[in-house]
C-alpha cells in the first residue's frame, strides 16, 4: 500500500525536479535574467543562510505573533457568540443583521479604516486577523449550535440541567466539529491577512520582507521568503490536522 | 440570503437602524472624534457625488477588468487541468505533487515576485488574480469529476463515445455544480486580490484610490469606497448565482449542500 502510494508520487516529484532543473539551468545559461529568476541551488542558499543567521524566523516570529493572537481573538469570540447566537434564537435574531451588513465588506479593504483608528502597528494587523477569521468560526460554530438534536436539549431539560450546564455539556461538545471546521477554514484566512498588512503597511514580519527583498533587487531573498512562507503555511495546515485528531477522536473529517 | 435575512428579521433590521442612527448622532454631536468616524449620511453624500462625477466608476472599470480577465484564465486553466486530472490517474499523479506544493503559499506574498517579473500595471495583477482563482476552482473540479457515477461512464464507453466527447457530454454536465461553486469562492477572491495588488503597487484601480484616500486624509470618500467594494463585491455574487442558475437548469431546484460558499 505504501509502496503504491510511493510510485504514484514519483512522477509527480520528478516534474518537479525536472522544472527546478530546467530553471537552474536556464538561468545560468543566461536564457532567462537571473536577476529576476535566480538559478534555484543559489535560492535554496539564501534560504539557508537566511534561517541560519536568525533574519527569517525573526521575520515569522513577528508574522506568527500577530497572526495567532489575532486567530485567537477570533476563535473566542467567534465560538462564543456563536454558541450563545446559536442557543438564544433573541440573540441571533439581534445580531445577525448588524453581522450581515459588515460580514461583505472586504477585510483587505478594512486595513486603510483600521490604520486611521489603530496605527499601522501590531494592534491594527492583528485587528485585521481576528476580523477576517472571525467571520468563518461565528457562522460555523453558529450552524453546529443549532444543528443539535432537539431531543438531546430536551433529555437536558427533563434531567433538569440548567443553561449553563446544558451550554458546556451538550451544546459545546455537540457543536465542536464544526467549530474546528470554521476554525480550519480561518486558519489560512489569518496568514493571508497577516501578510497582506505587512504588504501594505508594514515594519516587520515575512510580508515586509519580501517586498523590502523586491524593492531592493534581492530577488533570490525574495524567492527564499516566499518558499519558506509555504513551508510554514503547510506545517501549520498538517500541524491542524494532527491537533484535530487530538481534540476530536469521535470525528472523523473526510479525509 | 444575506439580503433576506435582513428584511425578514424586523427586530434585527430595527438594531441595523438603530447602530446607524446611533453612529450618525454620535459622530453630528461630536462625542466620536468626527474626523475619524463621519456621519453615515456624509459618507452616502460623498458615494453618491463619487458615483455621479464617475470618478469611482472609472476606477471600478479598471479593477473588474483586471478581476474578470484573471478569473476568467484562472478559471479557465483549472476547469482544464481540474477535468483531467479527475478523470486520468496518471495525470493527477503528475501534477499533483506540484499544485499541493504550491498551494499553501498565500497568493499576496507572490505580489511582489509577480511585481519583480511582469511590472506593476495589469499584467501582474491578472495574474496575481488568476493565480487565487485557480486554486478553488480546481479543487472542486478535480473532486467532482472523480465523484460522477462510474456506471455512467461505462454506459457511455459501451455506447462508443470518444474520451473528447464523454467529457463535453457526461464528465462537465454531471461536474458542473462543484465546478460552479469553486468558481463561486473564487469570484470574491478575484475582486479582493485585484484590489489589493492596486493598494500594494500601481496607480489605478479602486484599491490604490482607497490607499489614496486614506492618505489625503479624505475619510467619508474612503469610508464611501468600502462600502462601494462591499456593494460591488453583493452584486457580483448575485449575478453569478443568476448564470449559474440558467447555466444549470437541471440543478436548478436541488438544494445546495452546507458549503464554502455559505461561509466565505
Amino acid at each position: 500500500m505504501r509502496d503504491a502510494m510511493m510510485a504514484s508520487k514519483i512522477w509527480g516529484l520528478a516534474l518537479i525536479i525536472v522544472l527546478l532543473v530546467i530553471c537552474e539551468a536556464a538561468s545560468r545559461c543566461g536564457i532567462i535574467a537571473p536577476n529576476y529568476v535566480p538559478p534555484v541551488s543559489i535560492v535554496i542558499q539564501h534560504a539557508i543562510a537566511l534561517c541560519l543567521s536568525g533574519v527569517l524566523p525573526v521575520a515569522f516570529a513577528h508574522t506568527l505573533l500577530r497572526v495567532l493572537q489575532g486567530y485567537g481573538y477570533a476563535v473566542i469570540f467567534g465560538a462564543g457568540l456563536g454558541i450563545m447566537m446559536g442557543y438564544f434564537p433573541l440573540l441571533s435574531r439581534a445580531f445577525t443583521p448588524p453581522i450581515e451588513l459588515v460580514r461583505p465588506l472586504p477585510t483587505a479593504a478594512l486595513i486603510p479604516i483600521f490604520m486611521l483608528f489603530l496605527g499601522l502597528g501590531d494592534r491594527m494587523k492583528i485587528f485585521i486577523v481576528a476580523w477576517g477569521a472571525f467571520f468563518p468560526i461565528l457562522l460555523n460554530t453558529v450552524y453546529g449550535a443549532r444543528s443539535i438534536d432537539p431531543i438531546l436539549i430536551e433529555t437536558a431539560k427533563t434531567f433538569r440541567f440548567g443553561r449553563r450546564q446544558t451550554l458546556v455539556k451538550f451544546i459545546l461538545p455537540a457543536a465542536s466539529p464544526q467549530i474546528i471546521i470554521g476554525m480550519r477554514l480561518s486558519m489560512p484566512i489569518a496568514l493571508i491577512l497577516g501578510v497582506t498588512t505587512e504588504l501594505i503597511a508594514g515594519e516587520n514580519g515575512i510580508g515586509f520582507f519580501i517586498l523590502g527583498a523586491e524593492r531592493t533587487f534581492h530577488a533570490s531573498d525574495m524567492y527564499a521568503g516566499i518558499a519558506v512562507l509555504g513551508l510554514v503555511g503547510y506545517a501549520l495546515n498538517w500541524a491542524f490536522r494532527r491537533l484535530e485528531r487530538l481534540v476530536l477522536p469521535w470525528h472523523n473529517p473526510q479525509r | 440570503m444575506s439580503l433576506t435575512t435582513l428584511v425578514s428579521h424586523r427586530a434585527g433590521t430595527g438594531t441595523v437602524l438603530l447602530l446607524l442612527a446611533t453612529w450618525e448622532a454620535l459622530s453630528r454631536f461630536h462625542i466620536a472624534p468626527s474626523q475619524f468616524f463621519p456621519p453615515v449620511t456624509t459618507i452616502m453624500a460623498a458615494l453618491w457625488s463619487l458615483t455621479v462625477s464617475l470618478e469611482l466608476v472609472q476606477e471600478y472599470v479598471v479593477t473588474l477588468w483586471r478581476a474578470g480577465a484573471g478569473f476568467l484564465l484562472g478559471a479557465a486553466a483549472a476547469i482544464f487541468l481540474g477535468a483531467l486530472m479527475g478523470h486520468y490517474r496518471s495525470i493527477f499523479n503528475l501534477f499533483e505533487p506540484l499544485l499541493e506544493a504550491l498551494r499553501p503559499i498565500p497568493t499576496v506574498a507572490l505580489i511582489p515576485a509577480a511585481i519583480l517579473l511582469l511590472g506593476i500595471e495589469s499584467r501582474m495583477k491578472i495574474f496575481i488574480v488568476a493565480w487565487a482563482c485557480f486554486f478553488p476552482v480546481w479543487v472542486n473540479t478535480m473532486e467532482s469529476i472523480r465523484s460522477v457515477d462510474s456506471e455512467l461512464l461505462d454506459t457511455a464507453r459501451t455506447f462508443k463515445f470518444t474520451d473528447p466527447a464523454i467529457f463535453v457530454k457526461f464528465l462537465l454536465p454531471c461536474a458542473a455544480p462543484g465546478i460552479f461553486t469553486g468558481m463561486r469562492i473564487s469570484l470574491a477572491f478575484a475582486l479582493m486580490l485585484s484590489v489589493v495588488s492596486e493598494m500594494v503597487a500601481g496607480d489605478t484601480g479602486v484599491g490604490h484610490f482607497l490607499i489614496t484616500a486614506e492618505d489625503a486624509f479624505q475619510i467619508p470618500q474612503m469610508y464611501a469606497t468600502v462600502f462601494s467594494l462591499a456593494g460591488v463585491g453583493y452584486v457580483l455574487n448575485w449575478l453569478f448565482v443568476t448564470i449559474e442558475r440558467r447555466a444549470m437548469p437541471w440543478h436548478y431546484g436541488v438544494p445546495r449542500s452546507q458549503g464554502f460558499h455559505e461561509v466565505l
